[in-house]
């Protein structure tokens, strides 16, 4: 293939392309792609009713042909065509129409010729070249913005290792730091340190391990009603279910609860927000495990209960499954450590005690000293 | 010939000079690639036709490449780039895929 252009142009593949300027129809090209998807009218010359059905059909520039200014689609004098739309000209003539009217102009005799077309001739091969230029950034592009996409996922998958690490350094650090303040407190206390360990273990405050019973229960298979669309929910545990078991089992005699691992203090909500049952406001999902330590009649009695009965009820008659076992040794962890709202000196600090500076700062608010010790500091902590 | 030797002198530049595309032209890249190989099947199946011209077919390169990256632009500034870059697509991929049946026909007599 060559750019010169020697050979006649509007050849023989190009139907009767000087009677057709502006190329707004084409009609009888074998050539012309989508000729085969036109429903027949491709190939037919356009007769005066036909075109005149176009007009009426697609309302373009409606009004007697002959009387208006000339399209400015390029029609020729006097002769007035309606081009069919824009997709039905996309299908049918993909090629611009500006080829067509070019060799027309050749045709003509009215063809560039001498150093006019070499000029244009060169900036077309130049444009050749950016088409290159452009084709080949683009394919660099896009092969350089794949690792960056994968760079990027691997730095954030860094990242999170790296935060999961440092949590676990913390989380190392705190374990050491309550084990020293544990010692500490030992030797401080001495023999009051036992009771202050029982007060622990029965308020939730410290991992307790032991015997007792386990009780799980589990959603029921939720149906929908065919005619209303309503799901029936009788099979699924309620937070009052979860609520009945706990105090049932408080009452047993357990000395310790927990649900799926969530240690009941004092204080400790079970609620429901939605579907979801929020135990002290994180969430639990189905199946929900109470585990409860304490004497070794815990799970019999639960059994036997008020409680054990009516899931017994439950069970049978909506789905909900619900089992209740004895279990050997068991760890609870302890609940998370509960805000400190109130906090007040039990007994006057002796002067002797505090051997450093600053120990018991706020305590006596009268004589505060000048240190480093802000004066608005809680009085929970001393300084080292 | 010296068409297949321009395109080529291109795809060596390109290789060659290795350019960093700045990061506010990225997102007409694409559009300006489908716009490039809808002037060039054209240019190929009007140089099969016979019919084929220098002037017309640079301006349709650079008419192409310019009013796609408008369309990209304007849709982008309005928030609608993505539904205005397929409408983009669709067109010059319907009109390549004519071109490029023409040419096959041409090339095969199929």
């Amino acid at each position: 293939m060559s750019t010169g252009d020697t050979e006649m142009p509007g050849g023989s593949e190009m139907p009767g392309g000087s009677e057709m300027p502006g190329g707004s129809e084409m009609p009888g090209g074998s050539e012309i792609p989508g000729d085969s998807e036109m429903p027949g009218d491709a190939g037919r010359p356009e007769s005066p009713f036909r075109r005149l059905g176009r007009m009426l059909s697609l309302g373009d520039s409606a009004g007697a042909g002959a009387e208006r200014p000339p399209d400015p689609d390029g029609s020729a004098a006097g002769k007035r065509t309606y081009g069919p739309d824009f997709l039905t000209q996309l299908f049918q003539h993909p090629l611009d129409p500006g080829y067509a009217d070019a060799a027309a102009r050749r045709a003509a005799g009215n063809g560039r010729t001498g150093a006019r077309k070499h000029t244009v001739r060169g900036i077309a091969a130049v444009t050749l070249g950016a088409i290159g230029f452009l084709l080949v950034v683009a394919y660099q592009q896009t092969v350089a913005e794949e690792p960056s996409r994968t760079k990027a996922r691997e730095t954030l998958i860094a990242q999170v290792e790296k935060r999961r690490d440092q949590t676990q350094q913390l989380q190392d650090r705190a374990d050491t730091l309550a084990d020293e303040v544990a010692a500490l407190r030992e030797r401080e206390l001495g023999g009051a340190v036992t009771g202050l360990r029982d007060l622990e273990a029965a308020t939730g405050l410290a991992a307790v391990e032991g015997s007792g019973a386990k009780i799980t229960l589990a959603d029921g298979p939720t149906s929908v009603d065919a005619v209303t669309g309503e799901r029936r929910t009788e099979g699924q545990v309620k937070d009052t279910d979860l609520q009945l078991a706990a105090n049932a089992l408080w009452s047993a005699g357990a000395e310790a609860i927990a649900v799926n691992g969530q240690r009941l203090t004092a204080t400790s909500t079970i609620r429901q927000a939605g579907e979801a049952i929020l135990v002290d406001l994180r969430p639990v999902t189905t199946p929900y495990e109470v585990v409860a330590i304490g004497p070794d009649s815990l799970a019999g009695d639960f059994q036997d209960g008020y409680a054990g009965k009516f899931f017994k009820v439950l069970a049978s008659r909506y789905g909900m499954s619900y089992d209740v076992a004895k279990v050997k040794s068991v760890t609870l962890e302890a609940a998370t450590e509960p805000k400190l709202r109130v906090a007040e000196p039990s007994v006057e600090p002796s002067l002797d005690s505090s051997t450093e500076p600053g120990t018991e700062p706020g305590t006596e608010p009268g004589t505060e000293t000048p240190s480093d010790v802000p004066s608005g500091s809680p009085p929970s902590e001393g300084g080292k | 010939m010296i068409a297949v030797l321009a395109l080529l002198a291109g795809v060596l530049l390109g290789i060659v000079i290795h350019p960093a595309v700045p990061p506010e032209l990225v997102p007409y890249l694409p559009i300006a690639v489908v716009a490039a190989l809808d002037a060039v099947f054209g240019g190929v199946r009007a140089k099969l036709d016979g019919i084929f011209d220098d002037k017309q077919f640079v301006v349709s390169f650079i008419s192409n490449v310019l009013v796609s990256a408008l369309i990209v632009y304007v849709g982008d500034q309005l928030g609608v780039g993505g539904q205005l870059s397929t409408g983009v697509v669709v067109v010059l991929g319907v009109r390549i895929f004519g071109n490029v049946a023409a040419i096959r026909r041409h090339l095969f007599r199929a």
